[in-house]
């Protein structure tokens, strides 16, 4: 088996996770793709120096697009400027905004990308907060602020949903 | 602790980043505030459906087909230069043992097969010599490819034509066994198919077909040069190279072209 074998053995069946990691971080598919090709092209790279077996790779790949991701998040923040909380509130909760298929991914969607980053960050990559304060260079104050806040949105969201789905339900009946 | 300064520090609590004092200061209050106790079950919550719902997500996600075939795309070039890097790599570094290595495996055939049977030096014997591309229908053909020497060698400008594709047989080498046949692919919008070995051409003289065994190919400018080694054929008789129809970036493929030499 080529270098090039083993590394796709071990990449192929990871690829549709990686991708939507990714987009999670990054919010869109166009920025997705761009990130994971980035990404594998430095994992192939690196391949020989991934040390733990086989059973490592999973974690070693996702960790390289991880930083691939925050990177492209912390360039992307520099030209933004600098937010007061306030500009942060996000969009009123409108029966428009709600998701419509009860995802929790299109509930975090549809949060600000500051905010979006920190959840997916957090909740999906199990980051601790410091770690996410370093991964996008910002105070850890603002990781828990943001944090905070963003649960506060989500929360609401959920909730409305679920009580407008099971209104829906009694509607059904 | 007032309940406000309490739920501003929950996330922090709820996710471990608080000294042991801090802790123990929002449990206490926990302990006794149910409007503060109900507000953190309430983010543990939340914070449990986010960790499930991202990762159900995650774990149920495809990779588009175009971006996946974009990357296998970038990840082939990418191969590719890694190749060409190490190859120079080694060269830098083992130059002399190198150079002996070459003139000793271009000089001596014997001593070339010996050679090739140690596993470093024929290893390096075959980066330094890696094409682009190799197709090995017999895998014990990629080191007789690497180490093939001549006994004769006839240089040729032989064409075939048609739709905008041409043909040109430029070389045929006779070692022991093998006979290696050099072509030259050009066109507009010449793609490799996505099964490489639909690139494997055939090759016959009048006393029947010659077994095909591999196949390299490297891209030059607007052109792909190709080496196949088959079966020699007896002395003298005309051989016919028949290429398979290659696809066109523009759709559809290009014609089969046979070119029929003798060296």
């Amino acid at each position: 088996m080529t270098m090039e074998e083993r590394f796709f053995a071990l990449y192929r069946p990871e690829q549709g996770k990686l991708y939507r990691t990714a987009w999670a971080i990054l919010g869109n598919e166009a920025d997705a793709a761009d990130a994971l090709q980035e990404a594998t092209i430095r994992a192939y790279r690196a391949f020989g120096q991934l040390r733990g077996g086989d059973v490592a790779f999973s974690a070693w790949m996702r960790r390289i697009l991880v930083n691939t991701c925050t990177q492209i998040l912390r360039k992307r923040m520099r030209v933004i400027p600098v937010e007061r909380p306030e500009d942060l509130t996000a969009h009123p909760v409108t029966e428009v905004d709600l998701p419509l298929d009860g995802d929790v991914w299109d509930a975090v969607r549809s949060l600000d990308e500051r905010y979006r980053a920190v959840v997916v960050l957090r909740f999906l990559n199990d980051m601790q907060l410091e770690e996410i304060a370093a991964a996008l260079d910002i105070p850890l104050g603002t990781v828990k602020s943001r944090l905070h806040a963003a649960m506060k949105q989500l929360r609401n969201r959920l909730n409305a949903l679920e009580a407008r789905k099971e209104g829906r339900g009694v509607d059904a009946v | 602790m007032q309940c406000e300064q309490i739920q501003s520090e929950l996330i922090a609590y709820l996710h471990g980043t608080l000294s042991p004092q801090e802790r123990a200061a929002i449990e206490a209050h926990l302990m006794q505030c149910e409007a503060c106790s109900e507000e953190a079950n309430a983010m543990r919550d939340i914070s449990d459906k986010l960790s499930r719902g991202l990762k159900e997500w995650v774990n149920e996600g495809v990779c588009p087909p175009d971006v996946a075939e974009r990357i296998q795309r970038s990840l082939r070039g990418e191969s590719r230069r890694f190749t060409r890097r190490r190859a120079a790599a080694a060269i830098t570094a083992v130059a002399a043992a190198a150079a002996v290595l070459l003139f000793a495996l271009s000089t001596q055939p014997q001593f070339a097969q010996q050679v090739a049977s140690v596993p470093f030096l024929g290893a390096l014997a075959a980066h330094l010599l890696e094409p682009d591309l190799e197709i090995h229908l017999d895998p014990q053909q990629r080191m007789t490819a690497a180490l093939f020497r001549p006994q004769r060698s006839v240089k040729l400008n032989v064409t075939a034509e048609a739709e905008g594709l041409k043909l040109t047989v430029t070389a045929a080498a006779l070692s022991d066994q093998s006979l290696r046949i050099a072509y030259t692919l050009r066109g507009e919008g010449l793609t490799l198919p996505e099964d490489e070995k639909a690139l494997m051409p055939t090759a016959s003289t009048e006393s029947g077909p010659l077994t095909c065994r591999s196949l390299t190919a490297e891209q030059g400018r607007g052109a792909i040069h190709f080496q196949l080694y088959c079966d020699a054929a007896p002395a003298g008789e005309a051989i016919s190279l028949t290429v398979p129809p290659l696809p066109r970036e523009q759709g559809g493929t290009f014609p089969s072209l046979t070119a029929t030499f003798s060296y």
